[in-house]
């Protein structure tokens, strides 16, 4: 039902985008706006039917990342009216929840502890992160696509519509802090509760390195940008190849190699 | 029509890159230029315009038109130090009617890179002015740019066309604000002061960017604008330091050389922490290496790349164009009936018509008022002032007709034009049409 919802309106940003069309964006968003709600029952209905946030199981998460986007989004039309965005995060939730339908979605309840708590905040917090990380993919990206119609002088089309340089690279430096924080409360509670479960904090585990790997490419980005003024294009690379080191941690790492993280 | 060939040689923005545009701007030596061209073979009347947009040649000439053009092509290429073949792929040629309408286009903006711009007017009034005081105008192109003149501000009179009328300036700030978001705290420095920069930078300032330097060649007129606009004055040397400090960089100078060299701004972009600069270069030749724009956070626009920001408002303003359009081919029809009429015959028509219908029309007020005449009175009387008119007309149209006075035939037909107002009569009936 969400995943409908999310494709209908993905359709209007995308014909927004490349028509001049402003009710058809402002039926875009209302049907984001809609279908937000509808996702946030559905996480809501599935928590009362479990008895547990459901997080443990990809599906869960996978839809739960969409969510997050989708709220971003929302505050950020109604805050900097900037719909045009809409057109760079409804593709990425729809394909997040679109993979959520394709992996198994059968969540086995978890024993109850109070080391769970550790455990869904570790996976919430990463989850967050990883949201706020996918803004600032977006950001970036949109930032990328603006930035060579400017170099190249296009002013035609798609450049009206799309967000001012700045604002695009201010986006991104926020949803990154933001973002890394998250992360790293994430990598941390996440060794706490390894720590508890296992007895000791790291394990080499194949998700665990790829994570380290990820935080270190976000750690350089962010290190650069408030020690040596790094803007920019130069940014917005950054943070897309952490983005990809993120999404392979995050799904490619379950699927193409063996650890005790992948999802039950 | 053999009299005079009206024709109009060209180029600008569109036909011709920025490259060869440079190789003949003629800021300094328009003078020059006009003298020699009324000295060519052929010709009777010369109008020079060049702009950093555009260079136009209107003139009147005695020779056949591919002759004259020839003449002057020659003239241009040996001018500009470019060779005839390269030139002339430029170069557009409009004759006669199409030539008086590509004119009016011109004055009234309609082919300017923003459309409706208000500063070509001021440039060919100017250019104008500059044929008054070389006596290259002479009645055609007289009554031709006078005509301009009012058509250009019909069109702004009955048509949005000018509204929120901006060119380069308005442009420019379209792209800061795409880079830079809001310019509220941006600082500015402007290097050279032409009208076009000085527009800009209103603009940014009245969008809210928040200081001004200026650098100028001489300090004084640095001085001065800095003192208009609340800034502050630096001398060239002093540039590099601060563009450290200024986000918006608007360079308009006469220098035969870049400026600002991408060696300087890639070392300064360090220095800024990449805060983003953004150049822009009004000036032709250039100011600014165009190279430095592909520096990380650097963005440099010049005059040929505004115009594609332009292009954009240009679609906005296609309606109120085609209204214009319209004005401009209305104008010319009536241009070309003027035209048409500066032969000996039609004038010579007109006039007899003009005293004609004054006689008639008196005769009738005499007539009522004197009722006791008799039909024979009445006759005679009108027979009388028949043969007044005859004898007044006669010299004058002995006159036109002379063989010797074909020379200035143009300028004698113009005057008896004027002296006795006969084109507004004209206009209202087309008696000369039929």
């Amino acid at each position: 039902m969400s995943l409908f919802g999310y494709t209908v309106s993905m359709i209007c940003f995308l014909i927004n985008l490349f028509t001049i069309h402003r009710t058809l964006l402002r039926i875009a968003t209302f049907i984001l706006f809609l279908t937000f709600w509808l996702h946030t029952a559905a996480i809501g209905f599935s928590w009362m039917r479990y008895g547990f946030f459901p997080l443990l199981s990809m599906e869960g998460s996978l839809s739960f990342v969409a969510w997050s986007l989708s709220l971003t989004y929302l505050i950020l039309f109604y805050r900097f009216n900037v719909g045009i965005l809409g057109a760079f995060f409804t593709p990425l939730i729809v394909s997040l929840l679109f993979l959520s339908r394709l992996v198994p979605g059968i969540a086995t309840p978890p024993r109850p502890s109070f080391r769970e708590l550790w455990l869904n905040l570790h996976i919430g917090l990463s989850l967050i992160g990883d949201a706020l990380l996918a803004v600032a993919f977006c950001a970036g990206i949109v930032y990328l696509l603006q930035e060579s119609q400017i170099k190249q002088k296009k002013t035609r089309g798609i450049f009206r519509r799309l967000p001012a340089l700045s604002f695009l690279d201010t986006l991104n430096y926020h949803a990154l802090i933001v973002g890394f924080v998250m992360l790293t409360l994430g990598l941390v509670s996440g060794s706490i509760y390894a720590q508890w479960v296992r007895g000791q904090f790291f394990s080499w585990d194949p998700k665990e390195i790829w994570s380290v790997l990820t935080w270190l490419v976000y750690a350089v980005l962010l290190y650069q940008r408030i020690t040596k003024g790094m803007r920019g294009r130069r940014a917005a690379w950054l943070s897309i190849i952490g983005f990809a080191c993120l999404l392979f941690t995050f799904l490619g790492v379950n699927y193409l190699l063996k650890g005790y993280h992948s999802f039950r | 029509m053999n009299a005079h060939n009206i024709l109009l040689l060209g180029l600008n923005y569109r036909t011709a890159p920025i490259e060869i545009r440079e190789k003949l701007s003629a800021a300094q030596h328009t003078d020059e230029i006009l003298s020699q061209l009324i000295r060519l073979s052929g010709m009777k009347e010369v109008f020079f315009l060049s702009t950093c947009n555009r260079v136009e040649i209107l003139f009147v000439t005695k020779n056949a038109p591919e002759v004259a053009v020839k003449i002057v092509k020659n003239f241009l290429s040996d001018y500009g130090k470019i060779p005839l073949s390269q030139l002339e792929k430029f170069l557009y040629v409009y004759s006669h009617i199409n030539a008086v309408k590509h004119l009016f286009r011109v004055a009234s903006s309609l082919d300017s890179m923003v459309l409706g711009e208000p500063q070509i007017l001021g440039q060919i009034k100017d250019a104008y002015r500059l044929a008054l005081k070389h006596r290259t105008a002479g009645p055609i192109l007289n009554r031709l740019l006078h005509k301009a003149f009012s058509v250009a501000k019909r069109i702004r009179t009955e048509t949005k066309l000018a509204h929120h009328a901006v060119s380069v300036s308005y442009a420019a700030v379209e792209m800061a604000k795409k880079i830079f978001g809001h310019l509220e705290g941006k600082r500015i420095m402007l290097i050279g002061a032409g009208e076009m920069a000085e527009l800009a930078a209103q603009h940014l300032l009245n969008n809210g960017a928040k200081s001004l330097i200026v650098a100028n060649r001489t300090l004084e007129r640095a001085i001065e604008l800095a003192e208009r606009f609340h800034g502050q004055a630096i001398s060239m040397e002093e540039i590099k330091d601060a563009l450290k400090e200024v986000d918006i960089i608007i360079s308009s100078t006469g220098a035969p050389h870049f400026i600002i060299h991408y060696e300087d701004i890639k070392q300064i972009m360090r220095e800024r922490r990449h805060r983003p600069i953004f150049f822009i270069d009004i000036a032709v030749p250039r100011d600014i290496d165009p190279k430095i724009n592909k520096l990380d956070n650097a963005y440099v626009y010049d005059i040929d790349d505004l115009q594609s920001v332009v292009e954009e408002n240009r679609l906005k303003r296609q309606k109120e164009a085609i209204k214009a359009e319209r004005i401009v081919e209305e104008e010319t029809i009536k241009f070309q009936r003027w035209l048409e009429t500066l032969e000996v015959v039609p004038t010579i028509i007109a006039l007899k018509y003009k005293l004609e219908t004054i006689r008639l029309k008196e005769l009738n007020k005499t007539f009522n008022r004197l009722k006791h005449l008799s039909e024979e009175d009445k006759k005679a009387i009108s027979i009388m002032t028949e043969a007044m008119i005859k004898k007044i007309l006669h010299d004058p149209i002995t006159f036109l007709k002379q063989k010797e006075n074909r020379d200035k035939i143009d300028f004698y037909l113009d005057i008896t034009r004027q002296l006795f107002n006969l084109d507004n009569i004209e206009e209202k009936h087309e008696y000369h049409k039929t």
